[in-house]
């Protein structure tokens, strides 16, 4: 089956003649029918043209000390026929001089390979070569020889294990295929030849001797066209043959340590991808951005399953400091709800390729202006049925404490600051957390035979958080079929994911329902222990209520919205949050002709979220009523996509190969949400969590909302090559989105377009011997992106049945319009020192303008909120990896690569006449403000600065206590530059993993800090206290230099808190740490049953290496736009180390 | 070979047409089935009534409360010195020490146009433009609702969006009215509302609008007492900028056959139904608002048996019992520290805008000036007084209140002070009125004045804004000043805050109009330029 594999490659179609052309037109239509029937569609193809070849064609040639690989590729060119043979019979050929006109393809094989005898078969259109063993005395033996068990490792050429690379016996049904570390194990007699194969890769053809264990490298392919890449639409190209930049990362890299989120593996993998993790902890969502951030929407990649794109709709995120999200006007609890892509489980995945630019992905239109990753999922195998089994069991604990104090106590009595006398308390913090463990298990099945392919797994992931009662817990189900019908032609490929989900109490961020803000603010000198009993018995109101040190209904003490006792929230303020995900996608193939294929495919992802909270009476009354607080939230997307797509492939003249993709698509969005907070209006009985408990007032938030969007396509996308060394590419799009109804582009839509250009410069001109390869690419693109839905017909909104006009418009009455991205991008691939040494050098910049904006409306116009298209925001970076085989010697090896990310970002422009300013995060009544502005970048943090003199030096009073200034620029979070450097080790049965991962530049605000110093609980007060208070120099208001010191209090109540001078909380945000390291064991097994047993020692997130702040920076408090850069009370990384093993039968 | 690329060609193009033939759905899809289209409220004129409801809930923005906070609470409540917060937001340097905050003064100004928590601009200027031919009755209730919200804000900042709303200058910039353009126009429109609700005086009241109204339930007669009332405030607040034009304004408010309020039940109440009164939510759940030292010194001075309908005796064990205030613009180092200080009485679900006894004390203002139709400044003053104690119940004791002759406001002393003696404002303070209650027509005009406006001030309680406005107009009642000035020198402590800084993002998303408007103040945008019918 190889080798019909290997028949369908591009390179057997070139040389078609015009006879063979009209003999094939009859079958052709015939086909056609059952197509028609199939698809309704197509009715258009009347004509087209195949080649079928037999071999017997005859070659001319003349070639001077050539490369025998380059005979063979010339000969397959005129021929059309593939040459089968293994790499090891080209070992010491020389180049060889041929001058043949008109011989058979035996005769040109017969002058490669003049001293030595080789066999000569042909089979199909392919023909296979291979040494004949040297003349070996042949012992005929009656007795039928045992079976012998021969293991291997398939490697490819930069010395990589291929997983799923397939093994047969030749002649026999016999085969397997090699697991993730490119292993595989089968029967074979001695004598008997093994065919290994992996598509993009020249066929290897082993006799089986009397080595039973085998590493066997498989060559690129011999056409030299390279591994092939999925590239937009699922579509699979030769990477030779892009003009754009992608990287891929394959199953091994995402599951050796591994994560919940299968994103999180990628962190430090990929140039030019910067992920932040939300600080809500297990399960949370991921911010992911590929080369800047350039939107006030969406600006994080889209994420396509298959070929097909999934709905990674965001969901709830923080909207400011105390982490509420919902925005003004709504007090909703915060949380981040986490995302889709954590139901994935890693182990199904194949390899995720990023496809970074917006050339790579403008085939997707709208949603992929900020890039694609590709999941590409596992597919049963033809060969032996085969389970693998894994398991993976971590500990977590916190990576860091907050620096706190014990020395000093609560101020005075009740007071919530802890300026008091000296004294000593114990450390009540660390203990609160506790160890937590995370136990991912995932059972796979793989059968197949030729026509049918199977794949099911099933996998259950438990975790407990480090913050008590925090669990959560999923289960996935995935389950492929792809098989082959009417004489193998209709592919069908149909994929089922199913994942539930559930989480209770995943941490929150922010001040209102943390723990974390009552644990680390809680007056020192009083005992924490006293309130591990979170409530008590009110005789007033007959039923438990929150004790904490401030906070008692008998006592009539209210407390503060910034804490409670953190077991009361725990137990008594709890969140459930639950999730169910459907992706199904069915995918029909079928070939018209050989040339020309045509596939339809249709999708449905849907998803269901969930969310309550449940806060008992007693909670602070800032945040629930007097009989307590229910929020009840019931998220339903549906994603629908179908598309049709006519993929030719064929040449146009002699050296010239075309190949191109034509089809059309529709994008269906719809999501509907039911709201319910009974905050404001209360609930009718305490401590009764249903709807029907609510107290119907016009306080009561019922706030239905919904979103709809339609995305119709045509698309069509070109390769033109010539002689395989220079490759032009070009890509048309049209998109048609409802959203832009009721506007002029409702009709026209609007077309993107791209193109690209590369040269695989080291075939084009003569190269020294130590370049293995060398290309250079360039590519430019426009894409765009639509309007948010119901925006073109703004309505008045109904809600808790209370009207409100419209406020939002149409900026100025105008028409909205598609936003427009342009990016150009150049790069250049390099193989050095036999492929030991390889590079990949990409620049890029990128221009978008017409950004949708909600921009605040001067009050004056009517309107509280424009909708607007403005704006013109600049990125430009570079991606650059080196890997290196650093050793390889035997059964040692050592590979170690980098990744080198660097992105500038530049607000060029943006609606000045509305102040050339959007506040992303508002600042509101805290000094902390997330903005684009006019000649700043994306996301500059903006805040209260000190009031200085014209010298620099800050300004005091008299007293010398520090004066808050104006609001001004802080800082830009964003790194200047990410690296991450990969190392393995091999060593006989050990490899082991290191991954360090850094981040340099960037600045981040800890509004902890500022609220532990405020409270004079964190260290550095009770340090300032102890060297007799902080020791100023500055200069007075009144005029004149101030020198001394005064009191730590008077200082830090000045520029600590929320609302304090939060430019003395900013940060260097430059971190290094040892993020992933694995030790691996491969078990020596001599059971027939279990085979590829493998034990890993795995840690994440070991240490720091370098950490500025007193956060980990990349912690995100929300996954959305707003919030980057900031840390309110967030959970600390946690570090996690533990075991995985895995093993197949 | 070109055929072959023909046809390829032609296959895309077919299935371009195929593609782009489905677009007829966008406008239904592009519809947000969780909103209504105007046209969808037509039925029962949903629209304007909603509108103009919407209008009058968002002159004194109730939910949610934190909006209420920072539109009146931590301002004119505070500068009244009505009340004060134990609260010390943002290291207690913030409004109430002067420190103006942004974030806080927006929402003095964005409800006033449109905003999440309410609009009224935006609703009343469609309901104009829907309503003047066909429907003028709610024509001149809108233009009414219009009037009182605004110059509340005007009041606040000066110069406001007004006239020129939604009129986009050449320069892209919207306008600003002058204070003094802003008044003349609040009497151009309540002199329009006026003439169309005369004649209507007798009937009933309008259907469409009957059950949506909160304050008066359509009530002709009602919304045209309390226009002229109305008209009669602003007359007076322009007293000294232009004595001419107020006079002639008070005097027409004053010959209207409609009448001021003159009883309780005539009081402006926006009827808030259901919904908790915010300055409870702010009293008593989060404790962030207490009873402020003037209310202390006044009441307790004058035995104003009101007192214990205002306010609740404190539970702070070195004051348990009594009624205690809280000076404004203290030092205050922690919430605890004066939480337990006297907290507000609970309110009705009502929030009262204009009361009857104002209008007898406008009244007896007008007398005090001599403007015609104004009655006698005496029996005024004591009917104002009358009405009041009549509103909370308390009929029986006031006679005796009226004649008392001798009662002062009492010193005020703060036993839980940070530095002794800081906050006490002790016998023979110069910030200590002497003024007692009753009339005596031979008091000199200045301090018949402050008697009147000093019990306009107690019986308005608790519209903190109209009390501010009133206490910068006149200087009475004497409050106390703040102790903590963090303006950084720009509003003086002694001459107490004129007005409210317009907020940056004004500045930011309208700069030329602010820059207009700016130019037509009497100083920096500061809160110590004053006004100008504050002279």
């Amino acid at each position: 089956m190889q080798l019909t594999a290997n028949v369908r490659r591009p390179g057997k179609n070139r040389g078609f003649r015009g006879g063979s052309m009209l003999r094939s037109i009859g079958r052709s239509e015939h086909k056609l029918l059952k197509v028609m029937k199939l698809t309704a569609f197509l009715l258009f193809v009347t004509c087209l043209h195949a080649a079928a070849h037999t071999s017997g064609q005859t070659v001319t040639l003349s070639v001077k000390n050539a490369p025998v690989r380059k005979v063979f590729k010339e000969v397959s060119r005129q021929t059309g026929v593939s040459i089968v043979y293994s790499e090891s019979m080209l070992e010491g050929q020389k180049p060889v001089t041929i001058n043949v006109k008109n011989v058979t393809i035996k005769d040109v094989l017969q002058l490669c390979f003049p001293n030595q005898p080789f066999d000569f078969t042909v089979q199909g259109n392919a023909v296979v070569i291979k040494a004949k063993p040297a003349a070996t005395p042949v012992t005929k033996v009656e007795v039928p020889i045992p079976p012998l068990e021969i293991k291997g490792r398939i490697l490819n050429e930069k010395g990589e294990p291929i997983s799923g690379a397939n093994v047969q016996v030749k002649g026999t049904r016999k085969g397997t295929s090699t697991n993730a570390n490119g292993e595989f194990s089968i029967e074979a007699q001695k004598g008997d030849v093994l065919i290994i194969s992996y598509v993009g890769y020249t066929s290897r053809q082993m006799i089986v001797g009397d080595d039973k264990n085998l590493t066997i490298s498989l060559a690129l392919n011999s056409q030299q066209l390279g591994e092939l890449v999925v590239t937009a639409l699922g579509i699979q190209r030769h990477a030779k043959s892009l003009t754009y930049s992608t990287q891929k990362v394959s199953n091994a890299e995402l599951t050796t340590v591994k994560n919940l989120n299968p994103i999180n593996s990628l962190n430090g993998k990929v140039a030019g991808l910067q992920i932040n993790p939300s600080a809500s902890g297990v399960g949370g969502s991921v911010r992911v951005i590929l080369r800047g951030q350039k939107s006030t929407r969406e600006n994080q990649p889209l994420y396509v399953i298959d070929g097909v794109p999934m709905a990674n709709f965001s969901g709830a995120q923080p909207t400011n400091v105390w982490g509420e999200s919902g925005g003004t006007g709504s007090t909703a609890a915060g949380r981040d709800d986490g995302d889709v892509l954590s139901t994935l489980n890693p182990e199904d995945i194949e390899s995720i390729t990023v496809l970074k630019g917006a050339s790579a992905s403008a085939l997707y239109g709208s949603q992929a202006g900020n890039g694609v990753i590709m999941i590409t999922t596992k597919k049963g195998r033809a060969g032996a049925a085969k389970v693998d089994f894994s398991t993976n069991f971590t500990v977590d604990r916190p990576m860091y404490y907050p620096k706190l104090q014990y020395d000093y106590q609560q101020t005075s009595a009740d007071n919530i600051y802890s300026w008091g006398a000296k004294g000593s308390s114990p450390d009540h913090v660390k203990p609160f957390f506790q160890t937590g463990t995370t136990w991912i298990n995932t059972l796979a099945f793989t059968a197949g035979n030729d026509r049918a392919q199977t794949y099911f797994s099933y996998s259950n992931t438990t975790n407990r958080g480090i913050m008590p009662t925090s669990e959560f817990g999923q289960h996935t189900f995935n389950f492929r079929q792809t098989s082959k019908f009417f004489n193998d032609k209709l592919s069908v490929d149909a994929n089922v994911l199913f994942s539930t989900q559930k989480a209770n109490n995943r941490p929150s961020t922010g001040l209102y329902f943390n723990p974390l803000t009552g644990l680390y603010l809680f007056p020192r000198g009083l005992d924490f222990n006293q309130y591990k009993d979170y409530e008590y018995y009110s005789n007033k109101r007959n039923t438990m209520l929150q004790n904490w040190w401030n906070i008692n209904y008998d006592k009539d003490e209210t407390g503060a919205d910034n804490q409670q006792n953190p077991y009361w929230i725990l137990h008594r303020n709890t969140n459930v949050g639950k999730k169910d995900n459907l992706f199904a996608s069915l995918t029909l193939k079928y070939p018209i002709t050989k040339w020309l294929s045509i596939q339809a495919r249709g999708s449905v992802n849907r998803n269901y979220d969930n969310y309550e909270l449940k806060a008992y009476a007693s909670t602070q009354i800032t945040l629930a009523d007097f009989n307590g607080r229910y929020v009840y939230d019931k998220l339903t997307r549906t994603l629908l996509y179908g598309d049709v797509i006519l993929s030719g492939n064929t040449t146009l003249a002699k050296k010239l190969s075309f190949s191109f993709n034509a089809g059309t698509s529709i994008n269906d969005q719809k999501q509907d949400r039911e709201f319910f907070d009974s905050k404001g209006s209360d609930l009718r009985f305490a401590n009764i969590f249903t709807l029907g408990n609510l107290n119907l007032s016009p306080a009561l938030m019922v706030q239905p909302t919904g979103l709809r969007r339609q995305v119709q396509s045509i698309f069509a996308t070109t390769t033109l090559g010539y002689d395989e060394k220079i490759y032009l590419d070009l890509t048309a799009r049209n998109d048609w989105s409802s959203t832009l109804a009721f506007t002029p582009k409702e009709k026209s839509g609007y077309p993107y377009y791209s193109a690209g250009l590369n040269t695989i410069v080291s075939d084009l001109v003569h190269m020294p011997d130590f370049i293995n390869y060398g290309k250079v690419r360039f590519s430019y693109a426009k894409v765009g992106n639509d309007v948010e839905p119901f925006s073109t017909l703004p309505t008045n909104t109904i809600q808790s049945g209370t009207y409100g006009s419209i406020q939002m418009g149409p900026y100025l009455g105008s028409y909205l319009k598609p936003e427009d991205a342009r990016s150009y991008e150049a790069g250049t691939e390099w193989r050095f020192l036999n492929n030991r040494l390889t590079l990949d050098f990409t620049w890029y910049k990128t221009d978008t303008k017409n950004q949708y904006f909600e921009f605040g409306a001067p009050l004056g116009s009517g309107l509280s909120r424009f909708f607007v298209n403005a704006g013109d925001i600049e990125n430009h970076g570079i991606e650059a990896s080196i890997s290196y085989d650093v050793l390889r010697r035997g059964d040692t090896k050592w590979t170690s690569s980098l990744n080198l990310t660097r992105n500038k970002n530049k607000v060029k422009q943006l609606l000045p006449e509305l102040g050339g300013q959007y506040e992303i995060t508002q600042a509101g009544v805290n000094n902390y403000s997330l903005r684009i502005h006019e000649g700043g970048a994306y996301g500059d943090i903006y805040g209260k600065k000190f009031m200085r003199a014209p010298d620099g030096s800050i300004l005091v009073d008299d007293n010398g206590k520090p004066q808050g200034g104006d609001f001004g620029f802080l800082g830009n979070p964003t790194p200047d530059f990410l690296a991450g450097w990969n190392n393995t080790v091999e060593i006989n049965n050990f490899v082991i993993t290191a991954l360090i991962d850094g981040r340099f530049g960037g600045k981040v605000m800890s509004i902890t800090q500022a609220v532990l110093d405020e409270y004079g609980v964190s260290k550095i007060t009770a340090d300032a206290r102890n060297n007799g208070g902080v020791k100023i120099d500055a200069t007075k208001i009144s005029g004149g230099k101030w020198s001394g010191t005064i009191p730590a209090d008077v200082f830090y109540t000045t520029v600590g808190g929320r609302a304090g001078i939060t430019e003395y909380y900013m940060y260097d945000a430059t971190n290094i740490r040892l993020r992933e390291l694995s030790v691996g064991y491969k078990i020596p097994s001599t059971s027939k049953v279990i085979r590829d047993m493998r034990l890993s020692l795995v840690g994440r997130n070991l240490f720091f290496i370098k950490k500025n702040a007193p956060y980990d920076p990349e912690l995100s408090m929300s996954t959305g736009n707003g919030l980057q850069g900031i840390d309110v009370f967030s959970l600390p990384t946690t570090r996690s180390m533990g075991l995985s093993f895995r093993c197949s039968f | 070979m070109k055929n072959n690329i023909a046809k390829i060609f032609s296959s895309i193009a077919a299935v371009a047409i195929i593609g782009s033939s489905c677009t007829k759905n966008f406008k239904e899809i592009n519809s947000n089935p969780y909103g209504a289209t105007n046209d969808q409220l037509s039925a029962d004129y949903a629209l304007v009534v909603a509108q103009l409801q919407e209008a009058e809930k968002s002159i004194y923005v109730y939910q949610p409360a934190w909006v209420t906070q920072l539109q009146q609470n931590l301002m004119g409540d505070v500068y009244s010195g009505y009340m004060m917060s134990p609260t010390p937001f943002r290291g207690n340097s913030n409004n109430l020490t002067y420190d103006l905050v942004d974030g806080w003064n927006v929402w003095a100004l964005d409800p006033a146009y449109s905003s999440a928590s309410g609009s009224v601009m935006s609703p009343i200027s469609n309901v104009e433009a829907t309503t003047k031919a066909a429907v003028p009755d709610l024509y001149a209730m809108a233009k009414i609702i219009k009037v009182e919200a605004m110059h509340r804000v005007s009041d606040i900042f000066g110069p406001i969006m007004y006239s020129k709303y939604k009129t986009r200058a050449d320069d892209g910039g919207y306008d600003y009215d002058s204070q003094q353009d802003a008044y003349t126009n609040f009497f151009n429109d309540l002199n329009e509302a006026i003439t169309i609700l005369t004649p209507l005086r007798t009937q009933a009241s309008n259907d469409i609008f009957k059950n949506a109204d909160l304050a008066y339930g359509g009530s002709y007669a009602k919304w045209l007492q309390f226009a002229n009332t109305l008209r009669l405030r602003l007359a007076l607040r322009i007293v000294k900028a232009d004595p001419a034009k107020a006079k002639a304004e008070g005097e027409a408010a004053l010959a209207n056959p409609g009448g001021l309020l003159s009883a309780a039940a005539d009081n402006f109440n926006v009827n808030i139904g259901a919904t908790d009164h915010p300055l409870n939510t702010i009293n008593n759940a989060w404790g962030d608002i207490r009873m402020g030292a003037p209310m202390e010194s006044i009441l307790t001075g004058f035995n104003d048996p009101r007192l214990a309908k205002y306010f609740v005796p404190a539970t702070d064990a070195v004051v348990a019992g009594k009624y205690k205030g809280i000076r404004n613009g203290i030092n205050i180092d922690a919430k605890s520290r004066y939480q337990s200080y006297s907290a507000l009485a609970t309110f009705p679900s009502k929030i009262q805008l204009m009361t009857a006894a104002e209008a007898w004390f406008l009244k007896a203002e007008a007398a005090l000036r001599g403007w015609t139709g104004a009655g006698s400044a005496q029996t005024d003053y004591e009917s104002g007084i009358t009405t009041s104690f009549n509103q909370y119940a308390l009929s029986d004791s006031v006679k005796k209140y009226i004649a008392d002759d001798i009662s002062q406001p009492a010193p005020y002393l703060d036993p839980k002070e940070i530095t002794p003696g800081e906050n006490d404002i002790k016998t023979g303070s110069p910030w200590l009125s002497t003024i007692t209650i009753k009339w005596d027509d031979g008091d000199a005009f200045e301090r018949k004045l402050e008697r009147i406006i000093t019990q306009k001030w107690i019986s308005i309680y608790p519209d903190g804004q109209e009390a501010w406005s009133e206490f910068r107009r006149t200087g009475y009642p004497k409050l106390f000043p703040v102790v903590v000035n963090t303006s950084g020198g720009k509003i003086s402590t002694t001459a107490f805050i004129r007005r409210i800084n317009i907020p940056a993002d004004e500045y930011l998303t309208n700069p030329q109009g602010v820059k207009r408007a700016v130019a037509t103040l009497s100083g920096p945008d500061n809160g110590g330029t004053r006004l100008w019918w504050d002279k």
